[in-house]
């Protein structure tokens, strides 16, 4: 069963993307901070991160650079409402394997995940 | 944006959108000034820096949290944290959305911050708190040390402030909502976006 690492400050986000890949038979652990998901993600290696952008602490950005530091091979899909073309370049550059736009398409989100980990 | 969010289809008519000085603002937001709502406020930094705010009447605010809960009608009565959640999620979207238009129509780049919910609040004050000149009162920790201090003390607070106001009322079958949504830049950003969409700009036209 392949894990998932929900990263969203919105516990609302974070419900109702938990409740999405468990029915779809994933295993979810979640982070509310870009913070917390690079500890979560040393701490339980998941097979991918789904990862927010606007959050408080550490932006979801700045948390892909810091994974990818640690995991190079880390498979990180950036799930953002700011699709300004600077930045999904940049996350691009910075290793993310894809970036998807909120409002939220569950099927755009199962897709990418099982591109990248089946 | 909503209806995909709750994958239901969600109507939205904006009766009335204006460009406000900001002592007008009281005006054009009407009765609903004076009375206690809902307000999510998002931080904008980068290029353009001010408030994306967006403020429903409370029954409009409990509705909507239904809706989004996938509650049944009526359920709502008081918020909730993950109620409040859902409306921040709503705040992000608009903001968000804004900044998207605002970055194609202009090449400007700015970044919302993570939503502030204000949940017993009036518009009036709120929206004072929003043009008051950085630095103060106005509650918004990511502004990221920029502070804004043009004008100097000649300069009455809020002078020469604008709001973009967008009055909109969302419809989902018999549901309807009631929304303001406020767009207000700092000084110098307002300055810079309508550099950045003036006769001199290529691009641009029609951007709201």
């Amino acid at each position: 069963m392949p894990r998932v690492l929900i990263v969203d400050d919105a516990a609302f986000m974070r419900m109702r993307s938990r409740k999405l890949l468990e029915d779809h038979g994933y295993q979810v652990e979640e982070a509310q901070d870009g913070e917390e998901a690079v500890k979560k993600y040393v701490e339980t290696s998941p097979d991918a991160v789904l990862m927010d952008i606007t959050m408080p602490v550490m932006d979801g950005i700045a948390a892909l650079k810091e994974i990818k530091k640690r995991d190079p091979h880390a498979k990180v899909i950036m799930c953002t409402a700011v699709g300004q073309q600077s930045l999904v370049m940049e996350a691009i550059m910075a290793g993310a394997r894809d970036y998807l736009l909120k409002p939220f398409d569950p099927d755009k989100v199962l897709a990418s995940l099982k591109k990248l980990v089946g | 944006m909503l209806s995909d969010m709750i994958g239901r289809k969600i109507e939205m008519s904006v009766p009335d959108v204006c460009f406000v000085a900001r002592d007008e603002i009281s005006k054009v937001a009407k009765h609903s000034v004076e009375e206690p709502t809902i307000g999510v406020k998002i931080g904008l930094t980068g290029d353009v820096t001010g408030d994306v705010i967006l403020i429903f009447p409370r029954p409009s605010a409990h509705r909507l949290v239904d809706i989004l809960m996938g509650n049944e009608p009526g359920t709502t009565s008081g918020l909730t944290e993950m109620g409040g959640s859902a409306l921040c999620e709503v705040g992000n979207l608009a903001g968000s959305f804004f900044l998207n238009s605002l970055a194609e129509a202009t090449g400007l780049r700015a970044m919302p911050a993570p939503p502030v919910l204000d949940g017993e609040t009036l518009v009036s004050r709120m929206l004072e708190a929003s043009v008051a000149p950085r630095g103060g009162g106005a509650a918004n920790g990511a502004t990221g040390g920029t502070t804004e201090r043009r004008g100097g003390p000649s300069e009455g607070k809020g002078e020469g402030m604008n709001a973009l106001v967008a009055q909109t009322v969302l419809t989902q079958s018999l549901q309807s909502i009631e929304a303001l949504f406020f767009i207000v830049p700092t000084h110098d950003s307002l300055a810079t976006i309508l550099k950045a969409l003036g006769p001199g700009s290529s691009k641009g036209s029609g951007v709201m």
